[in-house]
Order: structure tokens, then sequence, then C-alpha cells
């Protein structure tokens, strides 16, 4: 199963948010948004499930569009925090209208996973706390059989144990139901041991989508010192300089080729020592340092 | 329909349902208790004293709104609140992202709202019509069978007229005191418009529940209809054009704003040539409050984050 985004663009009070964004996304893959605040992650999302018109694009499930077919739709679920019409209500009362409206809605499932949270069934969601609430939402999503899940910030906020649970929840879900996830985060270190790939929306455009499997063997990062005080101009032409502290050089290259690093050994360095590279860089070196051409 | 979105729709709207029903079970005990059983049969005793007669002319100025108001209120409110319940609480985005085209999903919800407000009518009407049938004898009565069935019928259309209309002020305004403040304005204003242009006296809000003495009924079940099936049309159309991004806005598709503004700035002009100086102070402030309001959100709402419910 495979969802496709095609040209989507979205304007919000004569602003453009979204524009020609096109990219796809497969049932099981977990996928991390990242961008800054006001880029329009929610946005995407938001007009992925359809609860903004878009102004151009076609969304289509394995190739069927969504404006044809719009049942679809039901395998997408959207953990959204405005969502807010199921907050007086027992949590039973909340399972039962996912329940009627998503068929394979798994409520032995739903029932272990709030006994486990120990959370009775009568309980009001708007009694819990903001964890039990987030942790809640996802388990309906996850438990909805959704085999595309789009989670907004599903870590702002939260305790690191709860943190925790989520992530569990997510892995299990993924591994034991081929569930995809399209999780947009500011939470990058959680976002780097989770995904799959990434997407980078930088003013309004879908600037890099990039598996981060490729990413850790095509990228590097590097910490050199040369004899000179210099800073060598291979460095700049070819990768992106982090940090200079007095000779120690932090550079990180996205393509990291071996004319690249001949080169640099042909500067004869004093230290050159690859640093672990993390989604962290990525999101500097795309958002701080404003290169676009990554 | 989709049973699913049926039985969805019905568990939504369940707390609102049992407290209208309640209400109209209290407002058949107050008419069964707040008048003495003369007073009761009174009403039917001059119901039909038509100055034209025939079969199908009844007086309805006499009758039925006196009878009708709390019922009256009942459905605009059932309707008015599921609308801005739904709306607000995303009830309506959460339906929509669930595979269902817009149009299933209106029309479920147009029934679901429809027939509770047909079955409490009915006992409504139905208890009623018993109530004041028992304490006359059916030959002190001065109706035929065939007019109190019409009489019955028009205020059924009414109660289905009042839901609707308040469907479309709920889907029309996205926030819920505002929807309430701009009713009343709009209400008043046309009121106090139709008063000038009409002297000596023409009271839209009577003339609204009380339509006109000596009716016939079809013109009169036509002027119901039609507002029925605008109202339905103008509230399908809204709700094909309903966009979570516009949740927070006092209006839920935001280019609405300037035909409601335009609409009022006709009236109060209109209210303002004709009115004397004095009270037409008070309107026209509560004009221009609710005009600058709804043409300045917009500016407001970007430029302060105070102002901005919606995440980009």
């Amino acid at each position: 199963m495979k969802l496709t985004v095609k040209e989507l663009s979205k304007q919000i009070q004569h602003h453009q948010i979204l524009q020609q964004i096109t990219f796809s996304w497969s049932a099981g893959e977990i996928v991390g948004l990242v961008g800054r605040n006001g880029a329009g992650k929610t946005t995407l999302m938001r007009c992925l499930t359809g609860q903004y018109r878009i102004d151009q694009g076609e969304i289509a499930l394995d190739q069927q569009s969504f404006t044809t077919a719009p049942a679809g739709r039901q395998e997408l679920i959207m953990v959204d925090p405005q969502q807010n019409f199921f907050k007086g209500y027992a949590l039973k009362t909340v399972a039962t209208f996912y329940a009627e409206l998503y068929p394979n809605f798994d409520q032995k499932r739903f029932s272990e996973l709030m006994a486990h949270q120990k959370l009775a069934p009568e309980k009001r969601f708007r009694d819990l706390s903001k964890g039990q609430q987030a942790y809640v939402a996802i388990a309906l999503a996850i438990t909805s059989g959704a085999k595309f899940i789009l989670l907004d910030e599903p870590f702002d906020g939260l305790d690191l144990l709860v943190r925790e649970d989520i992530i569990k929840l997510i892995i299990k879900a993924n591994t034991d139901h081929q569930q995809g996830f399209l999780i947009a985060s500011h939470n990058l270190t959680e976002l780097d041991g989770l995904s799959d790939r990434v997407l980078f929306l930088k003013h309004e455009q879908l600037v890099a989508d990039i598996s981060l499997e490729t990413f850790r063997t095509q990228s590097k990062k590097l910490q050199l010192v040369f004899r000179q005080n210099q800073v060598p101009k291979l460095l700049s032409d070819q990768g992106q300089i982090l940090s200079i502290h007095g000779r120690v050089i932090e550079v990180f290259f996205k393509a990291y080729t071996p004319e690249i690093d001949r080169n640099l050994k042909g500067l004869a360095p004093v230290l050159m020592e690859s640093l672990p590279l993390s989604l962290s860089d990525l999101f500097k070196v795309e958002y701080a340092y404003g290169k676009d051409d990554l | 329909m989709p049973t699913a979105l049926k039985k969805i729709i019905r568990l939504r709207q369940r707390p609102i349902l049992i407290v209208t029903a309640i209400m109209t079970a209290l407002l058949i005990l107050m008419r069964l208790t707040m008048m003495p059983s003369y007073h009761q049969s009174i009403i039917l005793k001059q119901l039909a004293q038509p100055k034209q007669t025939g079969p199908w002319y009844f007086n309805v100025y006499v009758n039925f709104p006196a009878q009708a108001y709390g019922f009256f209120f009942l459905s605009m409110f059932w309707g008015w609140l599921n609308g801005v319940r739904d709306n607000n609480g995303r009830f309506y985005s959460f339906l929509i992202t669930n595979g269902y085209n817009r149009k299933q999903i209106f029309r479920t919800l147009w029934w679901e709202r429809a027939w509770p407000i047909l079955t409490l009518g009915l006992i409504y009407w139905g208890s009623l019509t018993l109530i004041w049938t028992l304490t006359l004898s059916w030959s002190g009565l001065k109706v035929s069978l065939s007019q109190l069935l019409l009489i019955i019928l028009t205020n059924l259309l009414i109660n289905q007229a009042a839901w609707i209309m308040m469907t479309f002020v709920s889907l029309f305004f996205s926030n819920a005191i505002f929807s309430l403040l701009a009713l009343a304005a709009f209400w008043w204003t046309a009121g106090q418009v139709v008063y000038y242009l009409d002297h000596p006296h023409f009271d839209l809000w009577n003339n609204f529940l009380y339509p006109m003495t000596d009716m016939k009924f079809w013109p009169l079940a036509g002027i119901y209809l039609a507002i029925i099936f605008g109202g339905t049309l103008a509230s399908y159309w809204l709700f094909q054009h309903i966009s979570g991004e516009n949740i927070g806005e006092f209006f839920v598709i935001p280019q609405s704003r300037w035909a409601f503004s335009i609409l009022m700035m006709v009236l109060v002009a209109i209210v303002f040539y004709n009115m004397p100086g004095v009270s037409s102070i008070f309107i026209i402030i509560l004009l221009f409050v609710v005009i600058i309001m709804t043409n300045l959100w917009s500016t407001l709402h970007q430029r302060w984050p105070i102002f901005n419910f919606n995440r980009h």
C-alpha cells in the first residue's frame, strides 16, 4: 500500500503555506517530518487527512485519488491535539466512536493497552494527565487499524517514561502490523532512532527527502585539525563547516566521495576523525546554516 | 445512509436529544398545569374564525404561535447547539477524515437532526391536541379535523425550518457566541428595516411566527417548505466548503464576512436614514462593532499570537 502526494499546494488567509509538495510514503515506513516552527508540518498533515481542503494537487492511495475514491482516507488517521470532540467522553465511549468508524478497530488490543497503563474504561478523556491523553490518542490511532498514522509533535511536553511508552507502541505497531508513521517533531533525537526517512520542509516546499540509511552511508561528519591556521578552501567548497574551535574544525559532507577523502588526506591534517552523524547535524545544516542545496 | 455514520452521529447527539426530550415533556406539562382547562380549550374555540371561509383557510394568528413558542425555540436550540458543538469540537472534521464523502455525511446529519424534531413535534402537538379535545367536546370545537391536521402539519414545518435555519447559522458563523450576537443583530436590524419601510406596522418577528391571519394552507406551507429547502441547500454548500483552518475565525468561510458586512451596512444605512436620532445610537454602535470586528479579526488573528488559534 502506497500513499502518493503530487504537487500539493495550500494557502491560508492569502499566505502560501505549502507549495508543490510531492512525495510518496509506503505502509510500514516511518517517516520524520522536520521543519522550523510555521514551516507547514501540521498543515501538510491536515491536508493529507482531508481536514483542510487543498488548493492544488492530488493525494492518492495505490493510485486511487481521494477525490474520486474518498474511502481510501480510512487508511489514514491523524493524532491531532485540536480534535477535541471526544474530550468529555469516557474512554469506553471514545473507543465506541472509533469502533463504529474503523472496521478494523481492535477493541481487545485497545482494552489491553488501557489496562497496561492502569486506565479505567469509565475514566473521562479530559480527566487524564497530558501524558495519558497523548498515550490514549496514539493507542486509538494504532488500534484503528489504519495503515498510515500521522503524529503531530507526539513527544511535545511529555516526560521521559511516557515518551518511551509511546516509542514502544510505535515500534510494535510498525513491526507487528506494518503500520506506517509520519511523525512531525522537534525532538530530533527521538526521530533519529525511529525514522527510516526524513522529509524537510522549508520555505513552503519540500526541500529534501532523505533516507537515513543513505544519509549515514553517504554523508560524513569529520573533526579536522590542520597545521596551518587557515581553513582550507576545500572544506567550504565541498562541505559545510559546523564549528571552529581554535584549530579544531567540524565539517559536514553530505556526499562524502573517495575523491573528497583523497583531497582531504592530501592536505595532511594533523587530526582527521569521523564523528557520529545525527539528524540534528542534518537539521542544523539545512536550517541554521541556510544551505539550500543539500 | 451508512449505518456506522448514523450510529456515531446518534451517539454524539444523544445528550442534546435527552435534554430536548425533557424540555418537550416540560413544555407539555406546563400547558397542562399552567392553564385551567377552559383556557386550554379557548384556543381551539377561537381558532377557526377566519374572515374568509373554506376548508383550507385557518386563523394562524389567534392560535398556534402562542402555543408554538416553546417548541419553536427548542427546535432552534437543537439546530444551533448540535451545529456549534460539532463544528467547534471538530466532529465534522473527524467524520470528513474517515473516508465518507461530504454529501453522504451531510445527508446523514440532516436526517439524524430532522427525525428527533419531527418525533418530538408529533408528541408535542399530539399531546396538546389531545388536551384540547379532551377539555372540549368535538362539537364544541370550531375547527374541522382537516384544519386541525393542517395546522399541526404547518407547525411541524415551522419546527423543521427552525432547526435548519439554526444549522445554517452554526455553519455560517464558526464562533458560537458571535453566531448568536450576529443573529440577534441581524434579526433586530432587519425587523427595524421592515418596520420603517412598511409603515404603519409590520413586525418581522411576529410575522415570521404568526405568518398571516386567515392564511390559506398551501401558500403558508410553501413559505416554510421554501425555507427548509433553501436552508438545506445553503447549509449543504457551507458544509461542502468547511476547512479546518477556519476554526477560530468568526466565519466558517472567511470570505463570507464581506457578504455579511455589506448586508448589515445596507440594513444599518436604511435604519439610520429612517430612525429618530436617540434610538439609532445603540444600533449604530452595535452594528459598527459587529462590522469592524468581523473585518478586522483576520488582521488581529495574524498580528498577535493571542488571537491565533491555528497552528500551521
